[in-house]
């Protein structure tokens, strides 16, 4: 019997290799892109605040492309505007909604509201999960994404200002990202009742474009690892850019399986992970999938398998303007690899 | 992006452990050899490397009384310094919180030198600088603008998300003598180009330096006026250039040599 799409990606997380057909295609970040809207005839920005458009675009890289995942939402900004930050959901449909606000100066300023799976646009992504669940749940993983801790930190603070503080006043660093703990896990744990199989944790800002090693385990890890804990389901644990010197910090938060950029070297990356959690990546979201031909991404895709992902994943959020036919391209590698 | 040192205390260590321990190499040695030998200076430069603006402060105020004189505090001490810094971040020995709170100490210097002066220094010529429209990601720019100043320009910092209009209008209007952009998405690149043919519209001539991670050599040099910035450090030497009256086309050129020999990977 077949496997769904469901079934692949949830043993292939938890790591359970013999039970699978093949390596699944799927993506810890988001997956929609204007081709996909056009085909749909819905929109960004309409599609980051409208449940039942954030479901059918959130679905869409699944139904047109065969990507194996459902997912929302699409921006890094939904857990900074319930904390008051101001956001910019964009004018074009392949704006994603930003965090233009200034920072507050002290954690203690920053006003946690009671009530917050109820505010801002958390609603609208709990029901997007569940239109989502309900529509392919049988078929395809629902992944939900929320912020890293540190990286709500550095829209809280703003992040050049906090860049500032990690040398000057570093206590105030953990308390901003301190804050983060128990909202987002709250948040996932809202995510999970709502129907999403697994919980990806961005933690864009803690890149090591960014943070030194040092850094990383200073500011990030010890707070994504508390906030994990809390998280009753499965986890993704995504973080940005060149992961070499972090990706034992990374496997150290409990995750159930770490999403690495195509930066990293999945060759000393992949070892370290063994036993302890699964790890997905990491077609190049530029080189391959915007800028690339099908025959690119099929050598990455084929690359990373004999490489030994868990599962094949593009290294990052896909650009907007990633064409179908690449991240089609992207699944069939990986469908004709195991079938030769 | 001037934040005063909230509390001049003990910097050093903070920075010793985030950078050495992370880092098998060290970066003392890259600092002996780019610190200047006179003590006065050596002592200002030190502080911009160690981000302690306190230790900035007293530095330059000994060397007055020292008989130096505050341009020369400038340019021998401060921005001796940044370039050390500058480089300690191309090696991959400083982040970019280094930086950024050695550009906050840096100018805190300029300040201190600028009121032994009895007013501002004189800068070297005026760059705009932005983020692409559509695009938030300004860490980049902001290390951008921050080096520029810290070399002695003037910095028109228009921030993030600027529409194409509002970067021509100020070129228009303010007559810089050079503009920068930065990108990060394959989705905003393509304001330069569009920033590019409206200023040729308007018959202004200007390098216009575009960098940023989604942005490439190739997109670049596709379109007049571009010239596609590597590293944030490159800024300063480029805006020399520009200052000097090089054109946009021979800045692309001699890239490799105006920015001072790094290797230019493309
Ligand atoms: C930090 C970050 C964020 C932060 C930004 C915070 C901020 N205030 O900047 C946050 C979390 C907010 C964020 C949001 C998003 N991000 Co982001 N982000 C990053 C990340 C991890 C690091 C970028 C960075 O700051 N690098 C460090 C700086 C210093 O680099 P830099 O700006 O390129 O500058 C260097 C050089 O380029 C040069 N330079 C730059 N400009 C100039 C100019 C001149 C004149 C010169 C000489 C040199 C120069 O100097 C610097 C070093 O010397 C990258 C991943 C990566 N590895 O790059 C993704 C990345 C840029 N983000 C990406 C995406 C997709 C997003 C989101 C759309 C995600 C989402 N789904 O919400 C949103 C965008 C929202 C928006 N409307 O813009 C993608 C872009 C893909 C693409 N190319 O199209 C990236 C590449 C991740 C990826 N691998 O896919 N992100
Ligand atoms: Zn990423």
């Amino acid at each position: 019997m077949a496997l769904s799409s469901k079934d692949r990606v949830m043993l292939a997380l938890k790591g359970k290799k013999d039970e699978i057909d093949r390596t699944p295609v799927t993506c810890a970040n988001q997956t929609v892109t204007v081709e996909q809207m056009d085909n749909l005839g819905i929109y960004w920005p309409e599609g980051h605040s409208d449940a039942e458009k954030m479901a059918q675009l959130g679905m869409a890289a699944y139904k047109q492309c065969g990507l194996e995942v459902a997912d929302a939402p699409f921006d890094q900004a939904v857990e900074a505007e319930i904390l008051g930050c101001e956001v910019d959901l964009g004018k074009k449909k392949e704006s994603i909604p930003s965090v233009p606000f200034h920072g507050y100066k002290e954690p203690g300023d920053v006003p946690i509201p009671e009530d917050f799976l109820e505010k801002g646009r958390i609603p609208t992504v709990l029901k997007a999960i569940e239109i989502m669940k309900k529509d392919v749940g049988e078929e395809a993983p629902v992944i939900s994404h929320t912020n890293g801790p540190f990286s709500l930190a550095g829209h809280l603070g703003e992040i050049n200002k906090i860049l500032i503080m990690i040398l000057r006043t570093p206590e105030k660093v953990k308390e901003f990202a301190e804050i983060g703990i128990d909202l987002i896990a709250d948040y996932a744990n809202a995510q999970f009742d709502a129907g999403a199989d697994v919980v990806t944790v961005e933690d864009m800002l803690a890149s090591t474009d960014i943070l030194s090693p040092q850094m990383y385990d200073d500011f990030a890890a010890p707070f994504n690892t508390a906030c994990i804990k809390k998280i009753k389901g499965p986890t993704i644990l995504h973080v940005c850019g060149k992961g070499d010197l972090i990706v034992e910090s990374m496997i150290g938060s409990g995750a159930t399986n770490i999403s690495v950029d195509m930066a990293t070297d999945l060759n000393k990356a992949i070892p370290k992970t063994r036993g302890r959690c699964t790890i997905m990546g990491s077609v190049d979201t530029i080189k391959a999938l915007f800028q690339g031909t099908p025959e690119i991404v099929r050598e990455q895709v084929i690359s990373n398998i004999r490489q030994g992902v868990d599962l094949v994943a593009p290294g990052c959020a896909l650009s907007p303007l990633t064409k179908s036919e690449l991240i089609k391209a992207m699944v069939n590698a990986s469908i004709e690899y195991f079938a030769e | 992006m001037v934040i005063l040192a909230d509390k001049a205390k003990d910097l050093r260590t903070v920075f010793r452990r985030y950078s050495l321990e992370a880092e098998p190499a060290s970066p003392d040695a890259v600092i002996k050899t780019g610190l200047p030998s006179d003590p006065n200076f050596s002592k200002v430069a030190k502080g911009v490397i160690d981000g302690d603006a306190a230790a900035v402060e007293s530095s330059l105020k000994a060397a007055f009384g020292a008989g130096i004189d505050p341009l020369t505090a400038i340019n021998d001490g401060l921005i001796a310094g940044m370039n050390v810094v500058s480089d300690l971040y191309e090696k991959g020995l400083y982040y970019l919180p280094q930086v950024m709170i050695a550009a906050d100490a840096m100018a805190v210097g300029i300040g201190v030198c600028e009121d032994k002066l009895g007013h501002p220094a004189e800068k070297k010529g005026l760059v705009v600088t932005h983020v692409a429209e559509g695009d938030i990601h300004d860490i980049g720019k902001e290390i951008v603008s921050a080096l520029l100043a810290a070399n002695g320009y003037e910095v028109i910092n228009l921030g993030r998300d600027v529409p194409v209009e509002d970067v021509v209008n100020t070129v228009r209007e303010k007559k810089p003598a050079m503009v920068t952009g930065t990108a990060l998405m394959t989705t905003t690149m393509t304001a330069f180009p569009r920033i590019a043919a409206r200023l040729k519209e308007l018959g202004i001539v200007i390098p216009f330096v575009c960098g940023g991670g989604a942005v490439t050599r190739e997109f670049v040099e596709a379109y007049d006026y571009g010239i596609h910035g590597v590293k944030a450090h490159h800024a300063p030497h480029l805006a020399a250039a520009a200052v000097k009256g090089k054109s946009w086309k021979t800045i692309r050129e001699d890239y490799e040599d105006i920015t001072g020999g790094y290797a230019y990977k493309w």
